[in-house]
């Protein structure tokens, strides 16, 4: 009995290897997602297109969320840390739901508060609207009787997105950094 | 009946904040506890987050029922909540902590929003806040607790 469940288990966990080439929650198959073009606050644009060689790591949060949002971004700097150099070829984009009060240099300023290598991008409402939809995200502003005025909840995952444009796996809130650097370093 | 946290609790909480990350071993056997607390570097104007652990080792209920601070507009009590991967806060005006029972706020979970940050923080900064609270159906009293300032 105890053996069949033992052979189960390794069955089980061979099989998800076969099935998830990530530490994260495994896209399968990949999916193409559009790319979206952000102004910023020095006029030049950015945008998610697809870069060779270097993959994306997408968050969508707001700059007045005091908790998940610089948790993520925290976690952002052990990855880079644990990539060493190779980091450098990782796309970290910070994008904020909440356009009405971050504008593309508050956001900018706030990613890059945890790395200047960190990208935060704050677009108009359709931009934000679409992109959020693409990724099957939502964000909501939640009326607050604090002294925020508002806040917005917001998926928490992260999407990680190759450098064909698909996004491959996703890493739920509460996921340690470590998944996310272990599929990097297969990704780089 | 005293509502008063005892002065030599009230030494040994300020120490214990003032050493965040210390063992608790040379922590008071009774009185409300506070260890492992840290607030968030953040920018002037920004929303700023601090975390703490507070342990009831009192034989009646402590309610905190707010917070206070001259670092920023506002501070309010706020929980994380994840839902179908969507993250919600959820205010609370009073959190409970029942006798021998700790409450260990962290990141992803119960924290302090500090609202409109009044001047940038950073790394080997401190800031200061107050916890109001009441200990069982006493009178309210407040415990001012120095936080160090960790990296975003």
């Amino acid at each position: 009995m105890r053996r069949g469940a033992l052979l189960l288990a390794a069955l089980l966990l061979t099989g998800c290897d076969a099935l998830a080439p990530w530490r994260g929650l495994t896209i399968d198959p990949p999916r193409p997602v559009p790319a979206f073009t952000f102004a910023q606050a020095d006029g030049t644009p950015f945008s998610t297109a697809p870069e060779p060689g270097r993959p994306l790591v997408l968050f969508f949060g707001y700059t007045h969320c005091p908790d998940v949002c610089p948790t993520t971004l925290a976690d952002w700097r052990r990855v880079q840390r644990q990539l060493g150099d190779a980091a450098a070829r990782v796309r970290f984009v910070f994008v904020s739901v909440d356009p009405a009060r971050d504008t593309p240099a508050v956001a900018a300023a706030y990613a890059a508060r945890f790395s200047p290598a960190f990208t935060g991008v704050s677009g108009d409402s359709a931009t934000t609207a679409g992109m959020l939809r693409a990724f099957d995200a939502t964000a909501t502003p939640e009326p607050t009787t604090g002294a925020s005025g508002y806040l917005v909840s917001h998926s928490s995952q992260l999407f990680l997105v190759d450098d064909q444009g698909r996004l491959v796996a996703l890493y739920p809130f509460g996921t340690g950094w470590e998944a996310l650097a272990a599929d990097l370093e297969k990704l780089l | 009946m005293t509502t008063r946290v005892p002065a030599v609790t009230l030494g040994a909480v300020l120490l214990a904040a003032a050493c965040a990350g210390d063992a608790t071993d040379d922590a008071p056997a009774r009185g409300l506890l506070l260890r492992d607390g840290w607030a968030r570097a953040a920018d002037s104007g920004a929303t700023g987050g601090a975390y703490l652990v507070l342990e009831n080792r009192d034989t009646t209920p402590v309610s905190i029922t707010g917070v206070s601070t001259a670092a920023a507009d506002a501070a309010e009590l706020h929980e994380t909540m994840v839902h179908d991967g969507v993250a919600h806060m959820m205010p609370h005006a009073d959190l409970a902590i029942a006798p021998g029972a700790t409450l260990a706020m962290a990141p992803g979970g119960m924290h302090l929003m500090l609202v409109g940050m009044r001047r940038a923080v950073a790394e080997g900064d401190t800031v200061a806040v107050v916890l109001q609270f009441t200990r069982g159906a006493g009178a309210a009293d407040s415990l001012p607790v120095r936080l160090p300032v960790r990296a975003p």
